[in-house]
C-alpha cells in the first residue's frame, strides 16, 4: 500500500483535479442579495419539479462518477471497498476546495451518503459493500429510506410491512410513506416486520431493489403544496436472502444506525443553499417594507438573529470539538430541535413584517414567496423524529434520566 | 471566521479551567454566600481567597507581558469567568479584570497603564469602573458627574449608581463631563471628598456600591472627550466577561436539576421519568449548550479581531442572560418547594441571574445594538 499524502498534498490533487473539469464559482453571483433580482423563491423543501430534477440527473452521477475514477468518490472509505482510506481531515479538505467550485455536489445524495452508506459499511456483508457502496459513491446507484408507514411514525418499532421467508426469497407486501427521493431511486433500505417475537426482536433490513415488479411509487402532496415525498406501496416484492441486511431480527438496531446519522445530517445542515436564512435578504424585507426604523421591528428583527447566530455559533464551536477529538455530545439533537423552532420564528417574523402581503399573492416580489417558510415550518418539527421524540432521546442519553412513563 | 483552535480549550486552558473549579470547591463553598448574607453589615469578600486568585496569575491574565501581566486573550479570560460563574465567586474579578483592565487598555495612556495595571496584575490593586448615573445606563450619553480642571488636576463632582465593587476599589475610573467632552477619569479608593456607600444587593454574592463625588481629586485617563467610544468598547468586554459566566452558573443549576430529577420519587416514580420534567430539562441542556458555546464565539472573536465580534457580543450577551434567568426559573421549579427555600443553593443563582441581566444593559439594549450593527 503507497504513503498517505499529507493534507496538503492531496489539496493539490482535488484542486488539479477540480479544475480540469468544472469552473469556478462567480464570486458576486452567489454573495450578493440584490432585491427584486432574479428568482424570489424561498426553499424550504426540495421540492423541484419532477423534469427539472430528472434533467439535473446525469450531471450529478457524472460528478461522482468523475470523483470515483480520479480515487476521490469516498475518500473515507475502506480500500478494500473500492475507498481511499484516508482521514476525516482529508475529506473536510475536499470540501473546502469543492466549495469554490460550481460543481453540482452530493446534496441530492444526503440520504444515500450521509445516511444508508454508513449503515451498510456497519452492518453489511463484504458482497453488500462491494455493490452497494462502489455503487452509491461512484453515482450508479441511488437509495432512499424506507422506514416511516401510515400507522408507524414516532413508534417506528410498530412497522407492519412484512417479510416472509419463500427458500432463498423474501417476499414483501405492506405500505411505506414519507420517502423522499424514492421515484429516483435504485435501491432502498427497508425495515419490515419477520416474526411474531417480542419489540425491537421482530423486525429485519433489507435493501430491497426500486424497480423490482410489485413496488410502487407515488407522490406524497404536503401541507406546502409541493410533493418533495412519496408513498411507497409494495405488493408481493422479491427480495433475495443475499440483500438482507444484518442478521433476521436485528432490524431495530440496523434502523438506528440510520437514524442516527439522519440526526447528524440535519442537525449539521445549515439550511445548505437554499439562503432563507440569509440576513441581507431579511434585513432587505424589513427595510422595502418600510419598517427599518421601527424600534419594536428592529428588537424582533434582533431577537431572530440572536437565535439564527447562536445556533450557528454553535455549529463550529461543536465542529471545532469534533476536530479536536471531543466528543460532539447532543449537539445533533438539540441543534436539530433549534432548527425547527428556528424556521417556525422566521416564518412568525416575516409574516409580522409582511402583513396582508403574506395573506394574499399581490405579485410583489419577494413577499408571498416567504409562505414557504410558515407552510413548511410544520414540517420540521416532524421529520427526523419529532421535536418531543428528540427531547425523550436526549433526556435518556445525553441527561441519563429514566425512560419516559 | 473565528479560527477552530480558538473554539475548544487547548492543554493551558484546560489546566487553567480546572485549577480555578478546584480553588473555588476548595475555599468558596456556597455555604459562605449565605451566611455572609446574614451579617449585620452585608456580606464581604474573602480577601484570602482574592490572595489565591493574584496568586494563580488571574489578575494578570489579560495584562501585557510589559505591564508584568501574562499578556493572554479574551478566550482565556472567558475560561476563567465561566468557573467564576459555575462556583458564584464572590468578589471583585469582575469590577477589576472584566472593566478596569479594558478601560485602561483601551485609553491607550501609556503613564497611567504603567502606574496601574502592574498593581492590578500582582493583585495589590482592587479597581472598578463607574459609569451608570440615574437614567441606569452604562454610557455617556446623559453624563452628569462634572470634571473641572485643578492645577495639573481636576475635581469630580458627582454621583454614580450601582458602582461593581465600589465600596472596595482602590482604584476607581469614573467618567465625568467638562463641558461637551466626557472622559475618564481614575480616583483613588481614599481621595477627599469620596462617600461610597454599600447598597443592598439581589445577589448576594456581588457588591455594589453608590459613589459620590464631592470635588473629589482625579487623574484624566486617556483623551479628554474619549471616553463615549471607550466605555462602549468597556461594556463588550465585561458583557462578554458577565455571558460566560452566566454559562457556567447555568451549567451548575442544570446538573443540579438533573441530579435532583434522577433521585426524588413522586407518585413512585423518579420524576425525571415524567416527560413533563425530562423536556423541560432538554431544553435547559439545549440553553446551557449554546450559552457556553455562543460565550466562547464571542470571547475568540474578540480575541482574534474577528469582523464578528461586535454583534457576537451582544449576541452572546443577549441569549446566556436570558438563558441563565430561564434556566434558574426552571431549576426552582424542578426542585418543588425546597428549591423555594433559603437554604438551598437554587435561590443564589436565581439571584445572580437576574442581577447579571441587567447590571450593564438589558435584552432591549442589546438587540438594538444588534439591529444598527447588522446595519438594518
Amino acid at each position: 500500500m503507497s504513503e498517505q499524502p499529507s493534507t496538503a498534498e492531496f489539496a493539490e490533487e482535488v484542486e488539479k483535479y477540480l479544475s480540469a473539469h468544472y469552473s469556478l464559482k462567480k464570486k458576486e453571483a452567489k454573495q450578493q442579495f440584490v432585491w427584486g433580482e432574479g428568482s424570489d423563491e424561498v426553499r424550504v423543501f426540495q421540492e423541484p419539479d419532477p423534469e427539472a430534477e430528472e434533467d439535473a440527473l446525469p450531471a450529478i452521477r457524472a460528478w461522482r462518477k468523475g470523483l470515483w475514477d480520479a480515487g476521490l468518490g469516498w475518500i473515507t472509505g475502506p480500500t478494500e471497498f473500492g475507498g481511499r482510506g484516508l482521514s476525516g481531515a482529508h475529506q473536510r479538505t475536499f470540501e473546502q476546495i469543492a466549495r469554490r467550485y460550481d460543481v453540482p455536489g452530493d446534496s441530492a445524495l444526503t440520504i444515500g451518503l450521509g445516511m444508508i452508506a454508513p449503515t451498510i459499511l456497519k452492518h453489511g456483508t463484504d458482497q453488500q459493500k462491494n455493490k452497494y457502496l462502489r455503487g452509491m459513491y461512484s453515482g450508479e446507484l441511488f437509495a432512499c429510506q424506507l422506514f416511516s408507514e401510515p400507522g408507524a411514525g414516532s413508534d417506528l418499532a410498530s412497522v407492519s410491512t412484512k417479510a416472509v421467508r419463500d427458500g432463498d426469497n423474501w417476499v414483501l407486501n405492506g405500505q411505506k410513506v414519507w420517502t423522499s427521493g424514492a421515484h429516483l431511486s435504485d435501491f432502498g433500505e427497508i425495515i419490515c416486520k419477520t416474526s411474531d417475537a417480542g419489540r425491537h426482536q421482530n423486525l429485519t433490513a433489507f435493501l430491497i431493489d426500486m424497480h423490482a415488479p410489485g413496488v410502487e411509487v407515488r407522490p406524497l402532496r404536503q401541507m406546502t403544496g409541493g410533493a418533495a415525498f412519496n408513498e411507497v406501496f409494495l405488493n408481493d416484492v422479491v427480495v433475495p436472502d443475499t440483500d438482507r441486511l444484518a442478521e433476521e431480527g436485528e432490524g431495530w438496531k440496523v434502523a438506528i444506525t440510520t437514524l442516527m446519522n439522519e440526526r447528524n445530517a440535519m442537525g449539521n445542515s445549515s439550511f445548505g443553499g437554499a439562503g432563507i436564512l440569509s440576513t441581507e435578504r431579511i434585513a432587505e424585507l424589513v427595510r422595502h417594507s418600510g419598517l427599518a426604523d421601527d424600534p419594536v421591528v428592529r428588537q424582533e428583527f434582533a431577537a431572530l438573529q440572536v437565535r439564527l447566530r447562536v445556533a450557528r455559533y454553535t455549529n463550529q464551536v461543536f465542529a471545532a470539538k469534533a476536530k479536536a477529538g471531543e466528543s460532539p455530545g447532543p449537539v445533533a439533537s438539540i441543534n436539530k430541535i433549534a432548527l425547527s423552532t428556528n424556521m417556525a420564528e422566521l416564518g412568525r417574523f416575516v409574516a409580522d413584517v409582511l402583513g396582508p402581503r403574506i395573506a394574499a399573492n399581490t405579485g410583489e416580489w419577494g413577499t408571498f414567496a416567504w409562505t414557504s417558510v410558515l407552510l413548511g415550518a410544520p414540517g420540521y418539527r416532524l421529520g427526523g423524529g419529532t421535536d418531543e421524540i428528540l427531547k425523550n432521546m436526549v433526556a435518556q442519553r445525553v441527561l441519563g434520566l429514566p425512560r419516559a412513563s | 471566521m473565528v479560527a477552530q483552535s480558538a473554539l475548544t480549550d487547548n492543554d493551558e486552558q484546560r489546566e487553567l479551567r480546572d485549577a480555578v473549579r478546584k480553588l473555588l470547591k476548595d475555599k468558596a463553598p456556597l455555604e459562605k454566600i449565605r451566611a455572609g448574607a446574614d451579617e449585620p453589615d452585608g456580606p464581604r469578600f474573602d480577601r484570602a481567597l482574592w490572595g489565591n486568585l493574584a496568586e494563580m496569575g488571574l489578575l494578570a491574565l489579560a495584562v501585557p507581558e510589559k505591564y508584568d501581566g501574562l499578556g493572554q486573550t479574551m478566550v482565556e479570560t472567558s475560561v476563567v469567568f465561566e468557573e467564576l460563574g459555575r462556583g458564584l465567586y464572590f468578589g471583585p474579578f469582575l469590577a477589576t479584570a472584566g472593566l478596569a483592565v479594558p478601560a485602561l487598555l483601551g485609553s491607550a495612556d501609556e503613564a497611567a497603564i504603567a502606574d496601574y495595571l502592574p498593581g492590578i496584575a500582582s493583585g495589590e490593586t482592587i479597581a472598578t469602573v463607574a459609569v451608570t448615573e440615574e437614567d441606569g445606563r452604562f454610557d455617556t450619553a446623559s453624563t452628569a458627574t462634572t470634571a473641572e480642571a485643578d492645577g495639573d488636576g481636576w475635581k469630580l463632582t458627582g454621583t454614580k449608581m450601582v458602582v461593581l465593587d465600589g465600596a472596595d476599589a482602590d482604584l476607581l475610573l469614573v467618567t465625568a463631563r467638562s463641558g461637551e467632552d466626557v472622559s475618564l477619569f481614575a480616583v483613588a479608593g481614599d481621595a477627599s471628598g469620596l462617600t461610597r456607600t454599600r447598597l443592598e444587593s439581589l445577589d448576594l454574592a456581588r457588591s455594589l456600591a453608590r459613589v459620590e463625588l464631592n470635588g473629589t481629586p482625579a487623574r484624566l485617563v486617556g483623551q479628554s472627550g474619549a471616553a463615549p467610544a471607550l466605555i462602549a468598547e468597556v461594556l463588550d468586554h465585561a458583557l462578554v466577561a458577565v455571558a460566560a459566566e452566566q454559562a457556567g452558573g447555568a451549567q451548575v443549576c442544570l446538573d443540579m436539576s438533573v441530579e435532583y430529577a434522577k433521585t426524588r420519587k413522586q407518585f413512585d416514580k423518579v420524576i425525571g421519568s415524567y416527560q413533563a420534567v425530562a423536556h423541560k430539562l432538554v431544553d435547559m441542556l439545549q440553553q446551557v449548550e449554546f450559552s457556553k458555546a455562543s460565550a466562547r464565539y464571542a470571547a475568540a472573536a474578540i480575541a482574534e479581531g474577528d469582523a464578528e465580534a461586535p454583534v457576537a457580543a451582544r449576541v452572546a450577551a443577549a441569549y446566556c442572560g436570558e438563558a441563565f434567568r430561564k434556566v434558574t426559573v426552571e431549576t426552582v421549579q424542578a426542585h418543588g418547594g425546597i428549591g423555594f427555600t433559603w437554604e438551598h443553593d437554587t435561590h443564589l443563582y436565581y439571584r445572580r441571574a437576574w442581577s447579571s441581566q441587567h447590571l450593564f444593559a438589558g435584552l432591549a439594549d442589546h438587540h438594538a445594538a444588534i439591529a444598527d450593527r447588522i446595519g438594518l
